[in-house]
């Protein structure tokens, strides 16, 4: 019961983060150096989530003997020659399929 | 349904037409959570949380790494502060979300206003930006559909990993990380059409990965500022127009 308090006091906090600027009580604008600032949010905030996940395993630095690795950069080459979300995803998960299947292949049988 | 829409660059033209389409771009990113979703389930019952508030946690607090968090701080201190703190240090970026989208939700209802900051997550933030970079503008019944859909997939997630409870297979070696990289590649780099938007990615890139291999502070935040900081410093000194 108690736990249920806490879960609900959590949802408060995250509800909170979500629409504090949605919120009308002020009629301010933000000012157009934090607009300037603000347009570098998605591409920097998806980046710092999808770089350590291409680039790092188990802290270490990942090397061209890494699925994520390759199929990161395969991806982001496909993302750069075709303009469309859902063909670049398919290609990245299907060099990352191939990928997987062998070099745990390799694992398995050196 | 209509050919044009498909070839895409060319607006959906009805509410229905916005709505598909943010079912189909939340998708591989829905899929991609879904072992997320089972391991908050299933956890939350290993720590000793009842069905109903491990349920509670998926439908009211809706973010996966609070959630699993969480536990962590329950299981290991048991410190009620430390859990709110620790919440609200993880939430911290949907603030930035918040603000991106200020202009375009404020002018909406309060209903709607609440509902789209209720279902505001990494995975909705992600697809909007990308749908705004492509057609121009905000749309508030995708943003909606969006967020839901994620929603529904989530709880879906929670509840077969509450059903299994603590015998969940070790779901991290499929690599469906990879999936949500893969997805979050694809939105980025079309969105690099200026130099400022390079070098705040590459930047991001740099500082992603040092933070994590150094295990300094706050990786994701951390490296979200730098290179949001990169790039408007770029764009200042090259006298990017702001709009």
């Amino acid at each position: 019961m108690t736990f249920t308090f806490y879960v609900v006091l959590m949802a408060m906090i995250t509800f909170a983060c979500r629409y504090f600027f949605f919120a009308n009580v002020v009629h301010y604008s933000l000012h157009p150096e934090i607009k300037r600032l603000l347009k570098f949010t998605a591409p920097a905030v998806l980046t710092a989530m999808w770089a350590p996940i291409i680039f790092i395993s188990d802290g270490h630095l990942n090397s061209v003997d890494n699925a994520y690795f390759i199929s990161g950069i395969i991806t982001i080459l496909a993302a750069i020659l075709i303009p469309r979300t859902l063909p670049v995803i398919v290609i990245g998960l299907i060099s990352f399929g191939v990928l997987r299947f062998f070099t745990e292949a390799t694992t398995l049988y050196l | 349904m209509d050919q044009e829409f498909n070839r895409g660059y060319l607006p959906p033209r009805s509410t229905t037409a916005y709505q598909k389409q943010a079912i189909i771009d939340i998708f591989p990113l829905s899929l991609a959570v879904i072992p997320w979703g089972i391991l908050c389930g299933s956890l939350a019952i290993e720590f000793g949380l009842t069905a109903i508030e491990s349920q509670l946690m998926s439908l009211l607090v809706f973010a996966g790494a609070v959630q699993l968090a969480s536990l962590g701080v329950i299981a290991m201190s048991g410190l009620v502060p430390s859990l709110f703190s620790t919440t609200f240090i993880i939430s911290s970026r949907h603030l930035l979300y918040s603000a991106v989208f200020r202009e375009d939700v404020r002018k909406l209802p309060t209903a709607w206003r609440m509902m789209i900051a209720f279902f505001l997550t990494d995975e909705m933030f992600a697809v909007v930006m990308a749908f705004k970079a492509r057609y121009g503008f905000f749309s508030e019944h995708y943003a909606l559909v969006a967020g839901f859909t994620f929603y529904v997939v989530w709880n879906i997630a929670t509840f077969i990993g509450i059903y299994i409870g603590g015998s969940i297979p070790d779901l991290q070696s499929y690599g469906f990380e990879f999936a949500i990289a893969a997805t979050f590649i694809a939105i980025v780099i079309p969105q690099i059409k200026s130099i400022p938007v390079l070098v705040s990615v590459i930047t991001a890139v740099t500082a992603s990965v040092l933070l994590t291999l150094f295990e300094f502070g706050e990786p994701l935040m951390g490296a979200s500022l730098v290179g949001m900081l990169a790039g408007y410093t770029t764009s200042k000194l090259l006298g990017e127009p702001i709009v």
